[in-house]
């Protein structure tokens, strides 16, 4: 059982060392993205935009954790119009979370 | 030293010659799809070039290429299957398996080829630390030691891992 294993795991290495040989150009690919990617590339701006883009993704889940999101405008007769918060579903919020579960099981 | 000035250098041309069958094999293995495997080997260097500086010179670069390159298939990994999750991914099943060379698929019996895919399953089933553990071990055939020191466990949690993924495999 244990030669077997062992058979196996050779063959698959071998699988593995013919298909890095058929990628021939591989190298230089890699070597003309990287310095493509390095010459177009704006550090700065590429990591504010991260931390936009989390702050968002954070304030959305904050308010789905609190079953609220932002509803639509209203105008009281009074005159200044506000912004309401209209309830989430408790149901899509747990939806939600399973699906983080899930993400979490395959990281395992 | 920033990518860009890293990138202008010779020492980038070096790097990628030096490790890029490494670093791609272990994509392969972890990925098993050629096109996959080369994104996620693009994003290993890239993420190697954004610490450079922490990287010329060490003595131990192997490891920390492995440790780059393990994370950058992982995370690759990890995409998938969220795009396979919400159905974005149109290839689904279809994607070539590795080796799937027309002269190499003739010469493989049948029989062969459904031992792989027991091996495949095997490998599926393995957690990410024995996987790790496992690929390092028995394809890279480093020696205990080094693979403890690229994992940061111990010696005997690396010999449990690779004992545990092998168990998985004849379970299968």
């Amino acid at each position: 059982m244990k030669n077997e294993i062992e058979s196996l795991i050779r063959l698959d290495k071998q699988d593995l060392e013919k298909q890095v040989d058929l990628d021939l150009f591989l190298p230089q690919r890699l070597l003309a993205r990287l310095q493509a990617r390095s010459s177009r590339q704006a550090p700065a701006a590429r990591k504010l935009a991260w931390a936009a883009a989390y702050g968002l993704a954070i304030a959305l889940l904050a308010l789905i954790h609190l079953q609220w999101l932002p509803g639509p405008a209203f105008k009281p007769s009074s005159g200044s119009s506000v912004v309401t918060l209209t309830p989430f579903p408790k149901e899509l919020r747990n939806t939600i979370y399973r699906s983080f579960i899930e993400v979490a099981k395959w990281e395992k | 030293m920033e990518p860009s000035k890293a990138a202008a250098g010779a020492d980038v041309k070096d790097l990628v010659e030096k490790h890029w069958r490494r670093v791609y094999k272990l994509c392969l293995f972890y990925l098993r799809d050629p096109q996959d495997a080369e994104e996620a080997t693009q994003q290993a260097f890239e993420n190697i070039l954004k610490k450079y500086s922490q990287f010329q010179g060490r003595s131990d670069s192997y490891t920390w290429v492995y440790r780059v390159a393990v994370n950058a298939a992982l995370d690759k990994l990890r995409r998938r299957k969220i795009v396979r999750w919400l159905g974005l991914d149109q290839a689904g099943d279809l994607r070539a398996p590795v080796a799937s060379d027309p002269a190499v698929e003739m010469e493989r019996h049948e029989e062969e080829r459904e031992k792989l895919d027991c091996l495949q399953a095997g490998i599926a089933r393995m957690s990410a630390r024995e996987k790790k553990a496992f690929y390092l071990f028995h394809y890279e055939q480093l020696p205990q030691k080094e693979i403890a020191a690229i994992m940061r466990v111990s010696v005997s949690a690396v010999e449990s891992l690779v004992h545990k993924a092998v168990n998985k495999i004849r379970k299968t």
